[in-house]
């Protein structure tokens, strides 16, 4: 894969990803928003319809409680009882149970009730409006004994208290109900289809401290659960639903939104999968969430429990409806990224391009210069960081020339020193080979003439002679690759005394004067290089002088690093032409024969001095004497030598 | 299931998301304050410091298992020195100075009623851990003890059907007792009971002599003793030396009142709450388990303990719900509010902040303890004002009571060793006020 293709496929996938996660939190969030803006009005809308319930049951207990507390209500206890001792057949009763009925009638209806009951502490109800067939019967041991009504009573009668009792169905409205049906000629199929359910208010009535008995009220359900079909801010969805537990079975009391004679429709198990927002609320659960509905449906409920009523009360909306929104926004936005992501590919084509093919071009330039080539420059377009790395090529190939082309220059130069090296030993055999022929040559004569002695002598002290100058020879060799080889020692010299003593030691002829200028130092050095220097140059002045009358000056200068020593003679001087060739090796200017050297002291003094980064130049003109300078660093490292 | 999925991914994205690029942003900084006003010096310092100990233990566990909304709960202490000025005065500056978002506190009913009007004007949050004499309800008081419905008049039914008809009071002098004999006389009566003495001693008196004579004269099958704190020693000294055979059944006596009494005096007596120590369900075993190892294994709960415990996990879960711990959104969300304590289910009423509460009456063992004799599991509906008379009604009655006493809730004591429950100063004049 090349990198155009590359480029290309990671700006997809962090383009496609970021792209993707950020669509993905865009809806998560709006999902989120609008679960939480539906939940909350849900919360809101089920708070609304139990404050609306709790409304009604403490109007019903105040209600029946002031009831209990009206005078004239206490006062018809006493002979109402006393009448319904003669029992409810009597007349006195009928009289007295047609005399209160109407007063008794007029507070059932103000509050909505279903039917009226008057009790006695004893718990034989001795008013009842409906006369039906609870009328004269015991809550505390009769037929009724279980029912909601003598569980009122109850509460009313042994703790004084007005709470309401939970909607049931009751035995005798149940029969009068069947009753009716039969004789309108309605046949029951299912008893649950013509289920009343009821609840019943009980209040105490004293008369001070003593207890008459207990007014009871009946409230017919199905008037009141119509109170929950308000549906507004339910959408088209959702709905109310009221339920309460019968044993371990969930069962609706009041209509759905869509069925008006549901109530009762549904009923489910306890425990069940379905309805588990019903079932959290009859359990006595607060909340609300996400959930499944009693018709398997996925809804958004919110729930409450009324524990005077035992209720549950679930407020609903399908998820559909809840999230219809999020579902379009989700359309929108995949339609969306996915024109983002077209362009986003477009895009990465293009850059990738622009991008990858300068790149391409670079590699290919970089490989020919690998192979040699470094003539090698690129097209330079724009000014961005690609651009830069174009110049940074070239300027790079360029440099690469450079150094290439010098590294060459000095391959040549180490040739010619390699040329020098052949030269020098060819100098070197010649020369060293030269005396030794004089000498074979000496011995051959003395062989032939052995019989002429003064001759033979002769020939005998010239073979000496040319031994010992070819001893010099070797000896001045040695010296000079010696030069470096051996550590030298720093001590503190006088340089003043140190060239008036080396001036004494070459032991000069008396007429020769010489000269010291200037401030000479005191000051730590290789003083045995110091003396080879100056013994050198001195002996040099004195050996190739023309008279015997010489003079030798040395002055001295400083700067900085160096100390600057001029040894200046009035001797014949050098020709300009051999300034470089009396720092050669076995260079001499004139025969040996007239001066007895080897050749090698100028070569020694520069190859030390620049052992030790000092330095030696000739200034001189021929018949003009000559004026050696030499510079001769201050300080002088003592590991300073040659590493061989 | 896909919608769970997608849930958990959408959660992780926003995490990383808002881990990129939100750093810090949402995050509400700083614990959340709530208040604890009990008196931790004075009379009642001894009852009242048991309750901050079990408050505190609730917010610990609270702040254990991670604390609330994502932040920890930090308890602001503040003593009301038995004083009932000092609890105002404490109430104001916990919702001023230290901005707690709901305070837990008070014992008595003078120190509640004292605090009620600044929580009221500040629109703040109280929850209220001992049972009392009821007659009240603010928007802003969270009930967590008994109302008398739930445990005076089941006391008196099963009294009245297992221990006889007649009945004798035996009572401290302040606003509790009042209220309480008031209530159950008229319930005796209806149940066909009569009560054939009713005596009060000032609170924290140790002259006994008086209502003991009364009860021996009197021939009662039972007393209701609504006396309170240390006269209860003499009380019961003297009942037993008297030799009276006669069941008390007591309204204010837990298991940190056995501890100081003689035990072998009280054996046999019985006591009634919606708590005691002794209680097996697994959610009380935890419960003292936890308060024995955090405060010492002496230590013993009683009934307002666990009822302040009760208190800041309603509250706890009512600030969940409504996700802020602003008061005045938690005062809807606390309705309904539900909660598995120690004592069983309880459920905040959505029409008077107050619980459903169970009953349990508990006879007194040697060792200090309550065996649960009888019990109303069932949680009773709270009715803190009894519709038998109307509500300006009971005002009148409380109001006449107040003013006979000089402005205060209690008659005055005689000596200083008071420790009271339900409401008492003991700096008043007797007087005895009726319907």
């Amino acid at each position: 894969m090349n990198i155009r293709n590359k480029l290309l496929l990671i700006f997809m996938l962090v383009s496609g990803t970021s792209l993707g996660l950020l669509t993905t939190l865009a809806i998560n969030n709006f999902t989120d928003l609008i679960q939480r803006e539906v939940e909350s009005s849900l919360n809101s809308i089920v708070d609304e319809k139990v404050t609306l319930i709790y409304s009604y049951i403490d109007s019903w207990e105040k209600t029946v409680s002031t009831y209990a507390n009206m005078p004239f209500v206490i006062e018809l206890i006493p002979p109402l009882t006393d009448a319904y001792n003669l029992g409810v057949d009597s007349l006195e009763y009928q009289k007295y149970d047609n005399h209160i009925r109407s007063s008794m009638r007029q507070l059932n209806d103000s509050i909505d009730g279903d039917n009226l009951f008057l009790i006695a502490p004893s718990g034989e109800i001795i008013f009842s409006l409906k006369h039906e067939i609870d009328l004269a019967t015991n809550l505390k041991n009769g037929p009724f004994q279980s029912s909601q009504l003598a569980h009122v009573f109850r509460r009313a009668s042994s703790f004084l208290e007005t709470q309401i009792s939970q909607f049931r169905p009751y035995s005798p409205s149940q029969y009068q109900l069947l009753k009716e049906l039969h004789t309108s000629g309605i046949m029951v199929s299912k008893k649950t289809d013509h289920e009343a359910l009821s609840a019943f208010v009980a209040a105490p009535i004293f008369r001070n401290d003593s207890l008459l008995g207990v007014l009871a009220i009946q409230l017919k359900g199905d008037d009141y659960f119509k109170l929950t079909t308000d549906y507004s801010g339910l959408k088209s969805t959702g709905d109310t639903l009221i339920s309460q537990k019968s044993g371990n079975q969930v069962r609706n009391i009041a209509p759905l939104r869509d069925q008006p004679n549901s109530a009762h429709q549904y009923s489910f198990r306890l425990g069940s999968e379905k309805g588990i927002p019903i079932q959290r609320s009859v359990s006595g659960e607060k909340g609300s969430g996400l959930s499944v509905g009693f018709d398997d449906k996925s809804i958004l409920a919110a729930w409450r429990y009324i524990p005077e009523l035992r209720w549950g009360v679930v407020v609903r909306i399908n998820s559909d409806e809840a999230f219809f929104e999020a579902t379009t926004l989700r359309q929108k936005l995949i339609y969306l990224s996915l024109v983002v992501l077209l362009i986003s590919i477009v895009v990465a084509i293009y850059s990738s391009h622009t991008i990858a093919a300068p790149l391409m071009v670079l590699a290919k330039a970089s490989g020919k210069i690998a192979e040699g080539d470094f003539s090698q420059r690129v097209q330079i377009r724009g000014t961005d960081e690609i651009a830069n790395l174009g110049t940074a090529f070239n300027h790079m190939s360029s440099k690469l020339n450079k150094v290439v082309t010098n590294l060459e220059n000095s391959n040549k130069a180490l040739e010619l020193s390699n040329r020098e090296l052949d030269n020098f030993a060819y100098v070197a055999s010649h020369d060293l080979k030269s005396p030794l022929r004089g000498i074979d040559q000496l011995a051959t004569w003395i062989w032939e003439d052995i019989d002429d002695k003064d001759e033979t002598i002769d020939h005998l002290q010239m073979m000496r002679s040319r031994v010992s100058r070819m001893e010099c020879l070797l000896d001045d060799l040695l010296a000079y690759s010696r030069v470096g080889r051996v550590e030298q020692k720093i001590g503190t010299i006088n340089s003043k005394y140190l060239l008036e003593s080396l001036f004494e030691l070459v032991s000069p002829p008396d007429s020769f004067t010489f000269e010291l200028k200037g401030e000479f130092p005191v000051f730590d050095t290789i003083s045995a290089a110091f003396e080879l220097v100056f013994r050198n140059l001195i002996s040099n002045a004195i050996k190739h002088h023309d008279r015997d009358d010489g003079r030798i000056i040395i002055s001295i200068e400083e700067n900085d690093s160096n100390y600057i020593f001029e040894v200046t003679d009035d001797g014949p001087g050098i020709a300009e032409k051999f300034h470089k060739k009396i720092f050669g090796l076995f260079q001499t200017l004139k025969s040996r024969d007239e001066i007895e050297g080897s050749g090698m002291g100028l070569a020694i003094l520069q190859k030390t001095l620049k052992l030790y980064d000092g330095n030696i130049v000739v200034q001189s003109e021929e018949g003009k004497g000559a004026c050696f300078v030499v510079t001769w660093p201050k300080k002088i490292e003592q590991t300073t030598y040659m590493d061989v | 299931m896909l919608s769970k999925i997608g849930n958990i991914l959408s959660i992780r994205c926003m995490l990383l998301f808002s881990s990129l690029l939100f750093i810090g942003c949402q995050q509400q900084d700083g614990p959340i304050k709530v208040g604890v006003l009990q008196s931790l010096t004075g009379t009642m310092a001894i009852s009242e410091r048991s309750v901050v100990d079990s408050t505190l233990m609730a917010i610990d566990e609270i702040n254990a298992a991670g604390g609330l909304l994502g932040r920890q709960i930090e308890a602001v202490v503040i003593d009301g020195k038995s004083d009932w000025p000092s609890f105002a005065v404490g109430a104001e500056k916990l919702i001023v100075d230290e901005q707690v978002s709901v305070i837990f506190g008070c014992w008595t009913s003078a120190s509640r009623k004292a605090v009620k009007p600044v929580i009221e004007r500040y629109g703040n949050l109280l929850f209220y851990p001992v049972s009392y004499e009821g007659l009240e309800v603010s928007p802003n008081i969270i009930y967590t003890g008994s109302t008398p419905n739930q445990q005076l008049s089941p006391t008196v039914k099963w009294s009245i059907e297992n221990k006889g008809k007649r009945i004798f009071l035996a009572s401290s002098d302040y606003i509790f007792p009042r209220v309480a004999n008031r209530m159950m006389t008229k319930q005796i009566q209806a149940l066909g009971g009569s009560v054939v003495g009713e005596h009060y001693i000032p609170l924290g008196s140790t002259d006994v002599d008086e209502v003991i004579k009364a009860i021996a004269e009197s021939d009662a099958d039972v007393v209701l003793n609504t006396i309170n704190g240390d006269s209860n020693i003499p009380f019961f000294n003297k009942l037993a030396n008297q030799q009276l055979s006669i069941p008390v059944i007591s309204f204010s006596i837990t298991e940190d009142e056995l501890l100081t009494l003689d035990i072998k005096n009280v054996v046999g007596h019985y006591s009634a709450g919606s708590y005691f120590q002794s209680l097996k369900s697994d959610e009380n075993l935890k419960f003292v388990k936890q308060f024995k190892q955090k405060y010492g294994f002496e230590r013993t709960t009683n009934a307002s303990m666990e009822a302040a415990y009760i208190g800041v996990h309603l509250w706890s879960k009512s600030v969940i719900q409504a996700n802020t711990t602003d008061p005045v959104m938690v005062r809807t969300t606390i309705k309904g509010q539900r909660f598995n304590s120690p004592e069983g289910m309880v459920t905040v009423s959505a029409t008077n902040n107050h619980l459903w509460k169970p009953l349990y009456i508990g006879q007194i063992e040697t060792d200090g303890q309550l065996k649960i004799i009888w019990s109303e599991e069932n949680p009773i509906r709270p009715l803190p004002l009894p519709l038998y008379h109307s509500r300006r009604q009971w005002k009148q009655f409380l109001d006449n009571l107040y003013e006979g006493w000089g402005k205060s809730w209690a008659a005055p004591s005689t000596d200083q060793n008071t420790d009271h429950r339900h409401g008492s100063n003991p700096h008043a004049v007797t007087s005895k006020q009726d319907l």
